[in-house]
């Protein structure tokens, strides 16, 4: 039996798992319609082709790769940062780190499918492991995907295995027989003893090491797809890590983002206060910085040096897309930083504003990697028709990005029904201050 | 041999010489008769065979369109036209026709064959027709390799009235064949009935070194074309093998230090997979272990 | 179960999602039902044929037209042997005809707008001249394309000829990426485009089209089986392009036939974008003494065409 010291931790953050209110329903509503109609735009791409997408002979990697590289990046954020507050063992990492956890494997599990989307022929989707080609940086991808799935699921798995065994035991909250009978069964017998206790956290610790090194791994070779075309403006050394600082900056800004959501909708305010934004933040503003650094050292020696594809490409850039990129990679990155970094703008609210800010900036960063260096090739597109020479995504591709991020909140609310999406062991042992 | 002006010009403007495949049937049937031309021309090949061969083609938009399954008649005699023989032009539009070898044919007051080529016309193509007069000239060929170098010795005479003319004046070339044409790669000049040509060193054989050389008269005013082949070891030994070992990023497997790199990295992480599942495995078993 | 529905649509979700039929079976079965049957076994299979509707087909039939095909997709891996295939194109002779692009796309039964030999309007610098560059695909001997197809879809065979197997390609776009010569198409839609009913299918003439693969030059590898011509090559009106083998150090454009290394030597043969290090087999002869000016490859053009080369790209030669 788990006995808890603070019996007001299992009625606060278990509003969802004893019943579902109406609000649930509703907003879980609007997710599953928008869903529906991202689905149906999926039918009708199948049935049409890839001439209903914006995608043409030149640019043949659209708004789903970057949306592939969208969502990779907020689950490697999500892996870093559980990962390395376990490590670390610092204190108010715990009501924040159930949503990194959560945050990591749900992106995983949409990000396969943007690609899935761009694929011409899935009927032959399983040629991938059936005439694998290593040389490729697709199959490492496919591989690292893959390893780094199943590494965040048992990662999360292991740190909710002691919240099961609470819901399992407690008896302060009613809960349904037959999610009681689940709990039983997902608990693994965990029943608080040093032993088991031991042996858990070494797993937790393990895991925990793995998924950083893991997360890296999967971001770089993502970032490697690009890197070893000859494409200009792709053709970077640096991209791997640029990549990988660029995740944690997203998946940072969707953290916060999720911690007031839900700190608003469940009345959280007790257990994530201001210092947890302001921890947070403080992470933000440190990766804004890093990601600056990266971005301006990119730019600076394409832009110095006379290589003429390298000219064409940010003459592209500064006329084609002046707005996104100012906001990518000037608001983007200097306004989380002004904002967390004067102690007269930290407000909650603010910080906040600074994450949306990061996350729509760090999308159109994906962006303009990808567009304008397909628009700008070796060989000058001489083409008459004005949809192979610019890009424009269509409905459908907007619909199905909708719909990812729509399958993100159903999967989130999904969870919220099964587990507490604010630690209960992990808000236990920061109070408890028991040694692991 | 004497080639109608407006022949030669046809051919010169149209550069190609190999073909396209023949339009489907639909195309083929329209009911206004299209005109085709035709390409008559004369070898004599190294088995000393003379051979007509009347190609039949539409000049197209996209280039020669040859006709198939049209019947050609073949005459010869100017003054009195024989009969030499009919044929049917085939999938590349060549109506072949192979004069027997004991056939003697008639000469003109120059010592001239006259050949005539004629396809009637049907209901889809209008008729048409080729001439040609050429000399027969008897060509021999020798080889051999001396100090200075490959030689080719080559003797060429005419006829006239039972006599040995000696052929004077005339270039010949020497080829070797490639894949699709014939490369020329070295020229002679007779001179009283003979040519001495030397061979080049440089000519890539096949992989033993083995080349075919033929000296021809290739279009000629007069003696229209005529060759002499001879097998030879004279190539330079030449062929293309990518090794099997070969590994590279494009090739079929992958080069070794990548295969042994993934290998490593994955056992070490599914390794520490394996050790967290074991991990709850055993939490799972120290639970029945305490209920018993 | 399968609908009687005749609905286009419906026909092209199935064959997508794959319900298991694949692609020979809804090909062929409307082509072997009632035609030659080889070694009838009498076991029937129900399949769905272009049109909508179910026919009953000898499994053997399917069978047989599949293992030819199988086979077929396995010589094309091979190649010639003892080749090494070279394209030469003479700058100096091109103007802009575009016959070699109709007749590509003639002999493959590609959709108007697909060009695997495209002609672009290259001017180098702000004061050179400009000059019409034919591009077919380079098949290069370091080809980026081939490393990172993640299936084997596209391979390069030993005669150096790369080809792409549509009936292996799953459509992911690296190799378009992966080009820097941007030689590749994709097909976005349902080329819609009839083949013969036993047609077997052979990468080296990749006829027909497939929706959702990629497509690209193939240098014509079927007519270099019966020693022709690419179908480029034949068509060009002004002899431009040239063909032939490296091992035979000869090239041809059907009228005439010149020694490969005295070519380079007396023209200065090169490759474009050698600093690329992807090794072309497409050699290119600088445009000097020209027989037809720049100007005259604009003459006779449609309007879109001559649309397409007014703003000559990225590669304007005023910046």
């Amino acid at each position: 039996m788990i006995e808890i010291k603070n019996k007001s931790l299992v009625h606060d953050l278990t509003p969802e798992i004893v019943s579902t209110s109406r609000k649930w329903y509703f907003i879980f509503g609007i997710f599953v319609i928008i869903w529906a109609v991202g689905i149906y735009a999926l039918v009708q791409q199948i049935d049409k082709g890839h001439i209903v997408t914006g995608m043409r002979d030149n640019v043949v990697w659209g708004i789903y790769i970057v949306n592939f590289i969208f969502f990779m990046g907020l689950s490697y954020a999500g892996a870093l940062i559980s990962g390395v507050l376990h490590l670390f063992k610092s204190n108010w990492r715990a009501p924040v780190i159930r949503f990194a956890e959560l945050i990591t494997v749900i992106s995983l599990c949409i990000g396969p499918f943007f690609i899935f989307f761009c694929i011409g022929r899935l009927d032959r989707l399983p040629f991938l492991f059936a005439f694998p080609r290593i040389q490729s940086p697709i199959t490492w991808d496919v591989i690292a995907i893959i390893t780094d799935l199943f590494g965040c699921f048992i990662f999360l798995y292991l740190s909710l295995i002691e919240d099961f065994a609470i819901l399992r035991d407690t008896t302060d909250i009613t809960i349904k027989p037959w999610k009681k009978k689940l709990y039983r069964i997902l608990a693994l017998g965990y029943l608080g003893t040093e032993k088991q206790y031991k042996i858990l956290s070494q797993a937790k610790n393990i895991m925990a090491a793995m998924i950083i090194a893991i997360a890296i791994i999967v971001y770089s070779v993502l970032a490697w797809i690009f890197g070893v075309t000859l494409q200009p403006g792709w053709h970077s050394t640096i991209f791997g890590p640029y990549f990988v600082i660029a995740a944690v900056f997203s998946g940072t800004g969707l953290l916060i983002i999720l911690m007031q959501l839900f700190r608003k909708i469940y009345r959280l305010e007790k257990y994530i206060t201001k210092k947890h934004f302001i921890n947070v933040g403080v992470l933000l503003l440190i990766i804004a910085a890093f990601y600056g650094y990266f971005t301006f050292s990119d730019y600076l020696t394409k832009w110095y040096g006379s290589v003429k594809m390298d000219k064409i490409l940010i003459d592209k850039l500064f006329e084609d897309y002046y707005l996104m990129f100012i906001f990518a990679n000037y608001l983007g990155i200097l306004i989380p930083i002004i904002i967390v970094g004067i102690p007269r703008f930290r407000t909650i609210r603010n910080i906040v504003i600074a994450a949306v800010i990061a996350l729509v900036g760090l999308w159109f960063n994906r962006y303009i990697i990808v567009v304008p260096t397909l628009e700008s090739p070796f060989l000058p597109i001489q083409d008459f028709r004005m949809d192979f020479v610019k890009y424009s995504p269509t409905w459908i591709e907007w619909a199905l990005t909708a719909a990812g991020v729509s399958i993100f909140g159903i999967f989130m609310m999904l969870v919220s029904k099964l587990a507490p999406l604010v630690s209960i062991s992990e808000m236990e042992d920061s109070e408890d201050n028991r040694k692991p | 041999m004497k080639i109608k002006k407006y022949n030669k010009f046809l051919v010169s403007i149209i550069l190609t010489v190999f073909y396209l495949y023949p339009l489907t049937a639909q195309e083929k049937g329209e009911p206004e008769k299209m005109s085709p031309y035709m390409e008559f021309k004369y070898l004599k090949n190294t088995e000393e065979q003379r051979i007509l061969d009347a190609k039949i083609f539409l000049a197209g938009e996209l280039g020669i369109i040859p006709v198939e399954g049209l019947p050609v008649r073949f005459y010869t005699n100017m003054e009195e036209p024989e009969l030499l023989g009919e044929a049917v032009t085939d999938a590349h539009g060549i109506a072949r026709l192979i004069i027997p070898d004991d056939l003697i044919l008639p000469v003109d007051e120059d010592n001239n064959w006259w050949f005539y080529a004629e396809f009637e016309g049907n209901e889809q193509y209008e008729m048409t027709m080729e001439e040609i007069s050429l000399m027969d000239v008897n060509l021999s060929m020798s080889l051999e390799e001396t100090e200075d170098g490959k030689m080719i010795y080559l003797e060429a005479y005419t006829m006239k009235n039972g006599e040995k003319v000696p052929v004077s004046d005339e270039d010949i070339f020497i080829f070797v064949p490639r894949m699709f044409s014939l490369l020329q790669v070295a020229e002679g000049y007779f001179i009283d009935g003979e040519a001495e040509v030397e061979f080049p060193d440089n000519v890539p054989g096949d992989g033993a070194g083995n080349l075919t050389v033929i000296a021809r008269f290739n279009d000629h005013w007069q003696f229209a074309n005529v060759e002499k082949r001879i097998e030879t070891t004279w190539g330079v030994p030449s062929s293309h093998d990518v090794a099997e070992s070969h590994r590279a990023l494009w090739t079929q497997i992958a080069p070794r230090w990548m295969i042994v790199t993934l290998s490593i990295m994955l056992v070490g992480v599914w390794g520490h997979y394996l050790y967290a599942i074991i991990s709850m495995i055993r939490i799972k078993r120290i639970e029945k272990k305490k209920n018993k | 179960m399968v609908n009687d529905k005749s609905d286009k649509s419906r026909r092209k979700f199935l064959k997508n999602i794959g319900t298991g039929l694949g692609a020979i079976s809804i090909g062929g079965a409307s082509a072997i039902a009632g035609n030659k049957i080889i070694g009838s076994s009498g076991e029937k299979v129900r399949v769905l044929t272009a049109e909508g509707k179910v026919v009953e087909v000898d499994k053997d039939a399917l069978k047989e037209l599949k293992r030819e095909t199988n086979e077929r997709r396995e010589t094309a891996r091979e190649g010639i042997p003892n080749r090494k295939f070279i394209m030469v194109i003479d700058l100096a002779k091109c103007a802009n005809a575009r016959k070699c692009v109709e007749a590509c796309q003639e002999g493959h039964m590609l959709p108007k707008d697909h060009e695997w030999i495209k002609l672009y309007s290259i001017q180098d610098a702000e004061h050179t001249a400009p000059y019409w560059l034919p591009r077919p695909c380079f098949h290069c001997d370091n080809p980026l394309c081939v490393s990172v197809c993640p299936v084997g879809a596209t391979y390069k065979r030993d005669d150096g000829i790369v080809l792409v197997d549509s009936k292996r390609c799953i459509g992911c776009k690296f190799c378009m990426t992966g080009c820097p010569y941007s030689a590749r198409s994709f097909h976005w839609k349902d080329p819609e485009a009839e083949v013969p009913e036993d047609h077997v299918y052979d990468p080296e003439l990749n006829i027909p089209p497939v929706e959702g693969t990629v497509g690209k030059c193939v240098f014509c590898a079927d007519k270099l089986r019966n020693n022709e011509l690419p179908r480029c090559v034949q068509a060009c009106p002004m002899g431009a392009l040239y063909f032939g083998d490296l091992v035979e150090d000869a090239i041809t454009n059907g009228a005439e036939t010149l020694r490969f290394s005295e070519t380079m030597e007396q023209k200065h043969g090169y490759r474009y974008l050698e600093e690329l290090g992807t090794h072309p087999s497409v050699y290119y002869l600088p445009p000097v003494n020209r027989l037809f000016d720049y100007d005259s490859g604009m003459e006779g053009l449609s309007e879109q065409d001559r649309k397409r080369y007014k703003d000559t790209g990225p590669r304007d030669a005023k910046k």
